[in-house]
């Protein structure tokens, strides 16, 4: 333990920004290892199969390079959130104007979750991805936010670009889908 | 599955999943949970989903590669300080530029200004100051009559190919007399012809009408 909070592990992200402005990359690879899983989870979320290490890196790299933008109002998570979802975005946009993308949309079932069918062994599990597969792209979002990664409705509204109030409208109407669909 | 009516405690559901509760609401929530069978079932409902969740493939990436794309830290003011430099060094060059066009075209003007009156500056600025000098025709016809003037070997002649203040000051100590013979050489070299000279019918050359008056 004592271990862990000398090498940084244990630090708080404030302090690991700090060490890091003053010149030690370490607290960056501990950054990227802190936050580097969830958000790629989130981006994979999103609807994006291919090059989501390109999102997540290049999130980071924006995150790291506008750090003196970052306010500190909301965590550095949300803050690289906040980043890689507009770069989804963008990517999105980008394909859309390709035609040659899939696109995601509310009601689109199609998603990281159904890919991974097979690789789930029990059924309970199966069940609840196939339950949270079924929900619009913005309810999983909201959902994924609140449940997987513990975000307040705030961080949320921030991330996704929306209101607390609308962030807790979509997370109970996911839970009331998902109720739905185990119950079905 | 039915929805318990405290919407309170349900809220505080995913934040007990992640250990982000005060003590006093954890120990709040727990109390509620023990009594309440919808929040139990909602709160197992959220522990599969974020199993599920955490269940999902993660997307390879490689830490490494990622902390190398970093801007390094110490490095971004380095980067930042010789943009700066060169704007603020911008303006200097403009002004050595403008200052060596400045020059080479002060020193052009000179040299046109030498070749063309044959005298220094001081003459030349002299005259342009105090608009006595002659009339560019006129210089023109003295141009084309030195020649002239210096074959007639005259103290004007000689005078006039002297040197600007030398003319200055010869011209200050002429006394009354040869002002006037310099008066009537000026006249007669602004009568100096402008175009080709016309031939009379008896082969002599005459200056044309127009004399630049």
């Amino acid at each position: 333990m004592t271990a862990d909070i000398v090498s940084g592990v244990e630090a708080p992200d404030g302090e690991l920004i700090a060490r890091w402005r003053a010149g030690d990359e370490r607290a960056a690879t501990l950054l990227v290892d802190r936050h580097a899983p969830s958000v790629a989870r989130y981006v994979a979320s999103l609807g994006i199969r291919e090059g989501v290490d390109e999102v997540v890196q290049d999130a980071f790299v924006r995150a790291f390079g506008s750090l003196d933008a970052f306010r500190g109002d909301s965590s550095l998570r949300t803050w690289i959130f906040t980043i890689a979802r507009r770069l989804v975005l963008d990517r999105r946009r980008a394909r859309k104007r390709q035609r040659d993308t899939t696109e995601l949309q509310d009601g689109d079932v199609v998603t990281e979750y159904d890919a991974l069918d097979g690789m789930i062994a029990e059924e309970a599990e199966r069940k609840m991805q196939r339950a949270i597969g079924r929900l619009t792209a913005t309810q999983r979002e909201v959902f994924t936010l609140r449940v997987s990664d513990g975000l307040s409705y705030k961080e949320i509204a921030d991330v996704v670009g929306t209101t607390e109030g609308a962030a807790r409208v979509h997370y109970h109407n996911a839970l009331r889908q998902i109720k739905e669909t185990l119950n079905d | 599955m039915t929805d318990c009516p405290n919407v309170a405690m349900r809220e505080l559901l995913p934040e007990l999943l992640h250990d982000a509760l005060s003590a006093t609401d954890r120990v709040a929530v727990e109390a509620h949970l023990a009594s309440c069978e919808d929040c139990a079932a909602e709160l197992a409902l959220l522990r599969a989903a974020q199993r599920t969740m955490a269940g999902v493939r993660v997307p390879a990436f490689d830490t490494a590669a990622i902390v190398a794309a970093l801007p390094r830290p110490g490095a971004r003011a380095l980067q930042i300080q010789p943009v700066a430099s060169q704007r603020r060094r911008s303006p200097i060059f403009f002004r050595l530029a403008a200052a060596i066009t400045f020059v080479s075209l002060g020193g052009m003007s000179l040299a046109v200004a030498r070749s063309y009156f044959g005298s220094s500056p001081v003459a030349i600025v002299d005259s342009a100051l105090t608009g006595e000098g002659p009339s560019p025709v006129a210089q023109q016809a003295a141009l084309d009559a030195a020649p002239a003037l210096a074959s007639a070997d005259t103290p004007v002649s000689s005078g006039s190919a002297a040197s600007g203040p030398s003319v200055h000051t010869a011209l200050g100590d002429l006394n009354d007399a040869e002002l006037e013979s310099l008066l009537s050489q000026l006249d007669q070299l602004e009568a100096a012809p402008l175009a080709e000279p016309e031939s009379t019918p008896g082969g002599r050359v005459v200056a044309s009408n127009g004399t630049g008056s």
